[in-house]
């Protein structure tokens, strides 16, 4: 999944740098905050165990093997800024001495792991496990789901930028990753398993022993996101029921929109097909989501 | 993979580029592939002068083709195989660009690791204004990756001679008990060897005798560098 030098268009991997490395400064600053700084070879010796655990290669038949990404692992042990620091080494090593993915790539490979897989994983986590309370479904979840959207969105860089089209790469790519995302779900189940039995309190943020079911916005956020992703750019392209009716009565020329839409037709203007639609979809859901949390924080005032 | 005195084995010889600060050959390297990947869009032509500046740096660090090449050698495969699948989509021309883009693309980073010593390329991020956290942290990860990798080596030694086989979910459980095994000893590690660390002194920010220091041969060779591959990069967008 480390995608080289001299595939993506500057047009992908230029935005993509910038995320990426606002997101490393941020984390930065918020370890460096929240842990005790001189502990900075602690956590470079688990980073550096994290690059081993990624060298794990486990069976999922066929024989073919697929190996462990981790990000849900480290994640939900050191917590998501901590594990996208160490998961942005790992890729800056790889990168640099390994050969291991590109340098115009770079942060393109740590949005799409780091990010996307620690991060997503992460909330995704304590979404399930503070709604279902149950811990190892939310571990194995998440684990797949980092594992699988990384992937998507890999495919979906590879894409826009000409290489494959989507609709080749995206169905391969996920296909592969939704097996090998299930042994990396059990293995970072039995692996947490292990660890929470020998030190107490394991999971960063959460607490084991009293499970709080209230559910929280972001996993319905994370879970509307993948959908808006994934699915919507195979949604109908045909006209919806209200569209069919004006467009047969005459009177879909008459509907002139009073203000041009930032995303006519749900595609984002200069971008095509399904990636479009699909970008389309996450600021939509994006924008909603806001709004939402919005009226619901205001409402929430107004009742105090 | 895992011969860690490859690393380092090269940045010792007596050439003029070793003897460059960190930084200038940093940014030069970052301008490089930043520039390439830019302006040579789906044209093959283009690369010629990138590849010139890459094989000038070559040449200044004495480092032979074979082993610039051996290098090289694990990130073919993926390029080989990308480009193909670019071949059938945008043409054959994007699909040689990209190819001989990753492959110059490497190629400068090989020779910027192989003629700068580790210590004094981190230093140089650091000079960079890359946050201190994930500099340290990159220094640990390149001083106890060895070790670590080695560990789950024992540990997949020992459960291999248990007779590791059976149904793949019993496989996943015990790998997955053994990547627990392997975060905790690499733990109570990091602990033992910050008790060792601060023990000798460790305040918070690694130290190194090296110091460099940034000299004329260092401006002029970034400013000619830059100048080079910006009018490059200009000159082959007109003419090419």
């Amino acid at each position: 999944m480390h995608i080289p030098d001299g595939f993506l268009e500057p047009e992908v991997w230029a935005p993509l740098t910038a995320v990426s490395a606002s997101a490393i400064a941020y984390a930065s600053k918020k370890v460096s905050k929240n842990l005790d700084e001189r502990k900075v070879p602690l956590m470079g010796v688990i980073a550096a165990f994290v690059f081993a655990a990624q060298m794990v290669n486990f069976p999922i038949g066929g024989g073919t093997s697929g190996h462990l990404m981790g990000g849900v692992l480290i994640a939900t042990i050191m917590g998501p800024f901590a594990a996208l620091l160490m998961i942005s080494t790992v890729l800056i090593i790889q990168a640099l001495l390994f050969q291991d993915g590109g340098i115009t790539a770079l942060g393109a490979n740590i949005f799409n792991m780091g990010i996307v897989g620690a991060g997503l994983g992460y909330l995704t986590f304590k979404g399930l496990n503070s709604v279902t309370g149950n811990l190892n479904f939310a571990v194995f979840t998440a684990s797949w789901l980092s594992v699988v959207t990384a992937a998507g969105i890999a495919a979906a860089e590879l894409s826009i930028s000409g290489v494959i089209p989507l609709t080749v790469s995206l169905p391969a790519m996920t296909g592969v990753h939704a097996i090998i995302g299930i042994g990396e779900g059990a293995i970072t189940i039995a692996a947490l398993g292990l660890i929470s039995g020998v030190s107490v309190d394991v999971f960063y943020g959460v607490q084991t022993v009293k499970v709080q079911r209230r559910p929280i916005p972001w996993i319905l956020l994370a879970v509307s996101m993948s959908v808006a992703l994934f699915i919507a750019p195979f949604a109908s392209e045909f006209p919806d029921g209200l569209e069919r009716v004006a467009e047969s009565l005459g009177f879909l020329e008459r509907g002139t929109p009073k203000v041009t839409s930032p995303l006519p037709d749900y595609q984002i203007p200069g971008l095509s097909g399904g990636i479009s639609t699909s970008m389309a979809g996450v600021v939509g859901v994006l924008v909603t989501f806001g709004l939402a949390y919005m009226i619901i924080k205001m409402l929430r005032r107004r009742h105090r | 993979m895992f011969d860690p005195t490859y690393i380092d084995s090269y940045s010792n010889i007596d050439a003029p580029y070793q003897r460059l600060d960190a930084r200038g050959k940093i940014i030069v390297t970052l301008a490089f592939v930043v520039i390439m990947a830019v302006s040579v869009n789906d044209r093959p032509l283009r690369v010629i002068p990138f590849s010139l500046h890459v094989i000038f740096l070559a040449a200044i660090s004495r480092l032979s083709p074979k082993v610039l090449l051996r290098r090289m050698l694990p990130a073919l495969p993926f390029f080989l195989f990308a480009s193909l699948a670019l071949g059938f989509s945008k043409g054959s021309h994007a699909a040689v660009a990209a190819f001989l883009k990753a492959f110059f693309s490497v190629l400068s980073v090989i020779i910027l690791v192989s003629t700068t010593r580790f210590s004094n390329l981190l230093k140089g991020l650091e000079g960079l204004n890359l946050p201190t956290i994930l500099v340290s942290m990159i220094f640990f990860v390149y001083r106890y990756l060895f070790i670590i990798a080695d560990e789950y080596g024992h540990i997949k030694i020992a459960r291999e001679s248990r007779n590791f086989s059976g149904s793949k979910r019993w496989q996943w459980k015990a790998i997955g008990h053994s990547v627990g095994t392997l975060f905790l000893h690499s733990y109570e590690r990091g602990d033992r060897v910050y008790s060792a660390m601060v023990a000798r002194g460790y305040e918070g920010n690694i130290r190194t005798l090296g110091i460099q220091a940034i000299t004329r041969a260092d401006i002029i060779f970034v400013a000619i560098s830059v100048i080079y591959l910006l009018s490059a990069g200009l000159i082959s967008w007109k003419l090419l």
